[in-house]
């Protein structure tokens, strides 16, 4: 039997989501999205040495050891220690959103151009196909093909669908208010977990008016993931977590749940989680 | 002693801005440097304090960039001396350039500019106090209210920003005459 795991890591303040992916035949795929490691707090690469080595993956002789690793945008709270880690677990690809300046990311660029430890890298957009995660199909809603948002970085968000059986779990970035006026009827009705955007921001999660840009577009039963910023943000803020409240949805947030784990079967859905 | 403290005081971080940030609560951006990282041990340093020099073996290493490896240049005023120092750094095989970051408050530098990927210079005591906060040693209330006292040890780096937007853009174009870097991983088009 099939099954797809998301676990939103524990990174302090920032991103960092693992995928796995586990087909039929019981071969196990992985993907990343994001990273928010700094020298000395290597929240995410600590979590997937030990993740690996727990299940006697040999990091350095199974490279690359993820088969996606995504950069959802450009801004330094998603991208810091990525290469460090796409040198150590090594990628198949590196995919990332088009942006107009690069600056802070085109390290990262760089580095794919020339190392061996990542095979393929692009920019990825709604009108590419990617390849399914095991026997998750994988689904592009945003951006769309050729727009670059020139204003706000964080409109070029790649926004992820993972689909297994029956089951999706959507990963946001820190897309916010103007994108989810595109897309947010795009949300699969079939949504189990959705990573609550901009690690619930009022930006990401309401729009000018202050009523909800994506939420009535998201299944009623759908586990909701934050990853929280608080210093220096205060992500998530109080608002977003009042509007889950009052509309009895489940949502979790990583300072005070630590890391945060969803997992299908294609059916249905577990979350697991801890307390502070 | 005298010459390493003037050494010190001419020190100037290179720092990009990363996101332009102005909300009610929250009057800060983030800015980025570079760092050259080493995670393995690394022989063959030497430690010099002020009055003994001692050889030691590194456990890791994270290193702020300020100036090119050309000794004689204090800026990067063109993408060839960033992609020098990549060049020069990486091809150690333990050696690597990462990055980190820092916030700064809005009403210290953004009179001068406040487009993403900017290039600012600080001197190394308003670095040093930014790096305090983002280490967690000042409250950002605290911070605000104390980097005012640095206010002129920011400057706007015009040549470098040119240099680093023009080498971000080169890393790009590389990537899109290398693009499909393998043709098996192609991704295929709706």
């Amino acid at each position: 039997m099939g099954m797809l795991k998301a676990i939103v890591i524990d990174v302090g303040w920032g991103d960092s989501i693992l995928l796995e992916s586990r087909n039929n035949n019981g071969d196990t795929f992985f993907a990343l999205i994001d990273s928010n490691d700094t020298t000395y707090l290597r929240s995410s690469y600590v979590f997937l040495k030990r993740y690996f080595e727990k299940k006697s993956i040999d990091i350095e002789n199974n490279k690359p050891n993820f088969e996606y690793v995504f950069l959802s945008h450009g801004h330094s709270d998603h991208g810091k220690g990525l290469k460090r880690i796409l040198r150590d677990f090594g990628a198949q690809c590196f995919f990332y959103p088009k942006s107009t300046n690069w600056s802070s990311m085109s390290h990262l660029i760089q580095f794919c151009n020339h190392s061996s430890n990542v095979l393929h890298h692009q920019s990825i957009d709604n009108s590419k196909i990617l390849p399914a995660l095991g026997d998750a199909d994988i689904d592009v809603l945003w951006p769309t093909h050729n727009s670059i948002n020139t204003g706000n970085e964080n409109n070029n968000s790649i926004v992820l669908s993972f689909k297994l059986n029956n089951v999706s779990f959507c990963f946001t970035g820190d897309a916010e208010d103007e994108v989810w006026n595109s897309i947010s009827n795009n949300i699969p009705s079939s949504t189990h977990f959705f990573k609550v955007p901009h690690h619930g921001s009022v930006n990401g999660s309401l729009d000018q008016n202050g009523d909800p840009s994506w939420l009535d577009d998201c299944p009623q039963n759908a586990y909701l993931g934050i990853s929280s910023h608080i210093r220096p943000h205060n992500h998530p803020h109080q608002e977003v977590i009042n509007l889950f409240k009052q509309r009895n949805r489940k949502s979790f947030r990583t300072d005070e749940n630590y890391h945060l784990t969803f997992e299908t079967d294609g059916v249905g859905t577990t979350v697991q989680y801890s307390h502070v | 002693m005298k010459q390493v403290n003037e050494t010190l005081k001419s020190i100037e971080i290179p720092v990009l801005l990363d996101d332009f940030k102005d909300f009610d609560d929250l009057k800060m951006s983030r800015f980025t440097y570079y760092t050259i990282e080493c995670d393995e041990l690394s022989l063959g340093w030497e430690l010099e304090l002020e009055k003994i020099r001692i050889p030691v073996c590194l456990i890791g290493l994270s290193a702020i960039v300020w100036r090119p490896i050309d000794e004689k240049l204090h800026e990067f005023t063109n993408p060839q001396l960033i992609d020098d120092l990549f060049n020069a750094i990486e091809e150690k095989e333990n050696l690597f350039i990462e990055f980190e970051e820092i916030w700064i408050p809005n009403y210290i530098f953004s009179k001068f500019s406040k487009n993403r990927g900017d290039v600012f210079r600080l001197k190394l005591d308003l670095f040093n106090y930014a790096f305090r906060y983002q280490s967690g040693k000042l409250e950002m209330e605290e911070y605000i209210t104390g980097v005012d006292r640095f206010i002129n040890d920011i400057k706007f780096s015009e040549a470098e920003t040119d240099a680093f937007r023009n080498w971000s853009n080169e890393q790009v174009s590389v990537a899109k005459e290398l693009y499909p870097k393998n043709k098996e991983l192609e991704i295929e088009w709706r």
